[in-house]
């Protein structure tokens, strides 16, 4: 990893069960000019301390396995260039969600938070004129959003609360409504219309401006409002 | 809401949970550390808010000195024209703009009409504040 | 940047009369209604008259809310920006999670303030006006 010989300093949030509080550890990191912060913490892991506890998987920003917050911005380790960065970067865990053990939160918690009517996985439309890749007979296409948590860290609501369910849970609902295909929206509009869903935004925007897939929820957010308000007009409920 | 994933045993107590701010819950509101800014704008329209509605009250507090009668009134009137009150003037009239102004991009955006354009309304309401900042610091100063 | 459609289907549902949406309506159309009564306010009581810091005296505050035009106005302005408080206040304040029973006593109180708020400026302003 060390092509051009240089140091970084990494400050990394650590927690084990059983500690008393949290702390941070700092590791001078050999980088290279195309290090990325997720190869740092893992030369850590391999040469340094073989406890750090991280998880990642695909190492190409399409799993969402990697977020945290690196120097208090939520980002996705595996792309997020060490060369972008000051000279000591500071690595913590996702905001707003338990921390498992240092940088790995228990996104159990995150994904408790979408309603039942959102499945595992779903398909997606493409986008109208879209033209199949060459070499490629058909494909499909998911969903955007990658389930990294990574508005659930950067929302402002969900820093005093636990209970809002949270920009990913919302985005998704809407995108039920979008794409509805034989599910029932109601059941996921009483969801959205309870207190603690889409009227506890605030329209601060930091779950767009953290979203690395382009899933864009505050607005989504705001659409799922105007729904909100435009969905008894039909039958004239008040 | 999700019932808990399967297969998965109930775990102990709950490890730490990071948040945004200095340990202080609320602060996460407020800690610009890593905002952009829509985080910013909703810090700004909540601690102005907040202010205003200090200010609703000190407001009717002061405007009860007029059941005093004259005298205690044009007292008042001796501190509120002071460099000093004036300039306070001048902060309420930044608190009513950045929050009636913020307010029209919350509304516009809050309603899904133009939920796209946030950072360009914060910018462009932005400047149209400033300057009936600067138009209203100088009537308040100017007439000293 | 993914497609977001702006006019999905809307579906009947009773979701248009939720609480939080009626609270957030309010807020809304309350502090729409405030762009104008302000401006109205600071125009009318600051920026109208000749004087150190566009402060009326004791006397031309007494003219000013005996019109009646004014007084109706200013009542109106009064009743509308203790409730656009009171909602902002309870915004901030749900936001810290209180659990039910304290839900229901910030609702309680914040009721109460916004009366008595209301209560105490009408008492103001019907006394103001009739010394003018």
């Amino acid at each position: 990893m060390s092509e051009a010989g240089s140091t970084r300093r990494f400050r990394v949030f650590r927690f084990k069960r059983g500690d008393m509080d949290w702390h941070f550890d700092t590791f001078e990191v050999p980088v290279g000019p195309s290090s990325t912060v997720l190869d740092a913490l893992r030369w850590i892991q391999r040469k340094l301390d073989r406890s750090l506890m991280i998880r990642h998987s695909c190492l190409h920003a399409s799993c969402g396995t990697c977020g945290m917050q690196i120097d208090g911005r939520e980002a996705l380790a595996c792309v997020t260039a060490v060369a972008d960065l000051g000279g000591t970067v500071t690595v913590e865990p996702l905001a707003n969600i338990p921390v498992l053990s240092d940088l790995v939160v228990d996104m159990e918690e995150f994904y408790a938070r979408f309603p039942d009517e959102i499945g595992s996985t779903r398909a997606s439309e493409g986008p109208a004129g879209a033209e199949v890749p060459e070499g490629i007979d058909a494909y499909e296409r998911f969903e955007d959003c990658i389930e990294c948590g990574l508005c659930l860290s950067a929302c402002p609501v969900s820093a005093t609360s636990d209970e809002y369910v949270g920009p990913a849970a919302l985005a998704a609902a809407q995108r039920l409504l979008e794409e509805p295909r034989g599910v029932d929206p109601a059941g996921v509009l009483d969801w959205a219309a309870a207190p603690n869903g889409a009227w506890r935004c605030h329209a601060a925007f930091e779950c767009t401006e953290a979203c690395p897939s382009d899933v864009n929820p505050a607005a989504r957010i705001m659409q799922l409002r105007s729904v909100l308000v435009r969905g008894g007009a039909k039958d004239g409920a008040a | 809401m999700s019932d808990r994933v399967p297969g998965v045993q109930e775990r102990g107590e709950r490890g730490p949970v990071r948040r945004k701010g200095v340990g202080v819950p609320t602060s996460g509101w407020f800690d610009p550390r890593g905002r952009a800014i829509g985080g910013f704008a909703f810090a700004v329209n909540r601690i102005t808010g907040l202010g205003l509605v200090f200010y609703l009250y000190l407001h009717l507090t002061v405007l009860s000195l007029l059941l005093r009668g004259e005298q205690s009134w044009n007292d008042f009137l001796k501190l509120a024209t002071s460099w000093a009150f004036l300039s306070l003037d001048v902060l309420l009239l930044f608190g009513l703009l950045y929050h009636g102004l913020n307010g029209i991009r919350v509304a516009l955006v809050g309603t899904g009409v133009v939920p796209n354009r946030q950072k360009a309304l914060w910018w462009s309401l932005g400047v149209i504040g400033t300057i009936l900042l600067i138009g209203g610091a100088l009537h308040i100063y100017g007439s000293m | 940047m993914s497609t977001i459609r702006t006019r999905p289907e809307p579906t009947p549902t009773r979701a248009r009369g939720s609480r939080s949406a009626r609270g957030w309506g309010l807020t809304t159309i309350s502090g729409l209604a405030l762009l104008v009564l302000v401006t109205i306010h600071m125009i009318a009581n600051h920026f109208v008259i000749e004087s150190v810091g566009g402060l009326r005296s004791y006397h031309q505050v007494l003219e000013y809310i005996s019109t009646p035009v004014i007084f109706v106005l200013e009542a109106i302005f009064l009743v509308v920006v203790t409730i656009h408080a009171m909602l902002g206040l309870r915004g901030v304040l749900l936001d810290l999670d209180p659990g039910p029973a304290a839900q229901r006593w910030i609702d309680r109180g914040l009721w109460v303030l916004g009366v008595l708020t209301v209560a105490y400026g009408a008492t103001l302003i019907t006394v103001l006006a009739s010394r003018a």
